[in-house]
């Protein structure tokens, strides 16, 4: 017990908390027995010690910053491009299937209704990801994205625009021949 | 900074505000550091370790409900990064050795020099030491070390009264004198060998 009280003495005198009370109870023990005064001793030197390993580890610490990961959504940017594209992609899939509620879209989609409701929009081959930042308020991430939108549109008379020998762009009719599709 | 404004920045950090996450990472990397030390297994790398830390504050720290027990809760998340994740870490490398500087030290090629080669011998031998010791102590003898560190503060951290701290604090700093005082087998070779 009266080791364990000696060593708590160590304790406050290696850290610099010790009151002259401590430091007179120390010399109170080493008056019976001198060898206090090295194991005082070597208690310096291994805090010293300590003290230099927990700087290295400080400095290891201090390189960790918290500046790339900043919210829980730029953390996972990848995958929110990701799930944003595949919304985007099964929003446009889902277009055409009667509902009796609509459901909440963006306004981009909601354009995208309006065109099928012109007859124009086809269908919608899988979006390309072009990039995307962590908006500067850090509050969200801007997915910036290609969309390949396929469309039809009606004519009664074929035409391909030419220019005239004034460089006036003129229409001029041409024959109807059917076409392969393109690779996309 | 006093206490209750680390609980204001902690609640802010809790509903999602970046800068109040990164000042709270930067208050308290330091002492995570020392319990990262104190638990993870000899041979998988602080760095790593603390970038677990890091992202697991990220990650979780909403789900944290009250912010005056931030500190406890991430002296535990970093205890337990790196006892499961440092023990899988130090599997890996078992097997797989380095043959070149690892991906920490070709970023800062300062951690070879400052870290390693400018490690006094003394040190190193310390840390050593403080494996003969339990987890418990040494994560107290190395909080300890940390300069401003009080027992009350490692108490309340730790989630313990003080007096077990100064316990653990005392018997760890006799179990670290008694290993240090042992000659080490390279020295007792040098000392046969004269």
């Amino acid at each position: 017990m009266e080791e364990c009280q000696e060593e708590r003495l160590y304790d406050r005198m290696v850290t610099h908390e010790a009151s002259p009370r401590d430091w007179a109870q120390l010399e109170g023990i080493a008056r019976r027995d001198p060898d206090a005064w090295r194991r005082l001793g070597l208690a310096l030197r291994d805090q010293g010690d300590l003290v230099q390993v927990m700087d290295q580890a400080q400095h290891a610490s201090q390189r960790i910053e918290l500046t790339a990961p900043r919210t829980p959504w730029a953390s996972r940017a990848g995958w929110l491009a990701a799930a944003a594209l595949l919304l985007i992609w099964a929003g446009s899939a889902l277009l055409g299937q009667p509902s009796d509620e609509a459901p909440p879209v963006a306004p981009l989609e909601i354009g995208a209704q309006q065109r099928q409701a012109d007859s124009q929009l086809v269908g919608e081959l899988p979006s390309v990801l072009v990039g995307t930042r962590e908006l500067p308020d850090g509050e969200g991430v801007e997915v910036t994205y290609l969309r390949r939108l396929i469309e039809r549109r009606t004519a009664r008379g074929l035409y391909e625009r030419n220019s005239d020998e004034w460089g006036q762009v003129k229409a001029l009719p041409v024959s109807f021949s059917p076409a392969l599709p393109q690779e996309l | 900074m006093d206490e209750k404004t680390q609980i204001r920045i902690a609640e802010r950090a809790i509903r999602g505000e970046r800068r109040a996450l990164e000042q709270l990472w930067r208050l308290h990397r330091h002492w995570v550091a020392a319990v990262v030390l104190a638990h993870k297994p000899a041979e998988a790398e602080l760095d790593d370790l603390l970038q677990e830390v890091a992202l697991g504050l990220v990650d979780h720290v909403h789900e944290l409900r009250n912010p005056a027990r931030f500190k406890p809760w991430l002296r535990v998340l970093a205890r337990n990064i790196a006892i499961s994740k440092g023990r899988r870490a130090s599997t890996r490398r078992r097997f797989l050795r380095p043959v070149g500087p690892s991906d920490s030290e070709r970023a800062d090629p300062r951690s070879v020099d400052e870290e390693r080669m400018a490690l006094r011998e003394a040190t190193r031998r310390t840390l050593e030491a403080t494996a003969a010791l339990s987890a418990d102590q040494r994560e107290c003898l190395l909080l300890r070390a940390l300069r401003g560190m009080s027992q009350k503060d490692i108490a309340g951290l730790l989630g313990v009264p003080v007096t077990t701290v100064e316990t653990r604090l005392a018997r760890a700093r006799r179990r670290l004198r008694q290993q240090l005082c042992r000659p080490s087998p390279r020295k007792a070779y040098a000392r046969g060998g004269r």
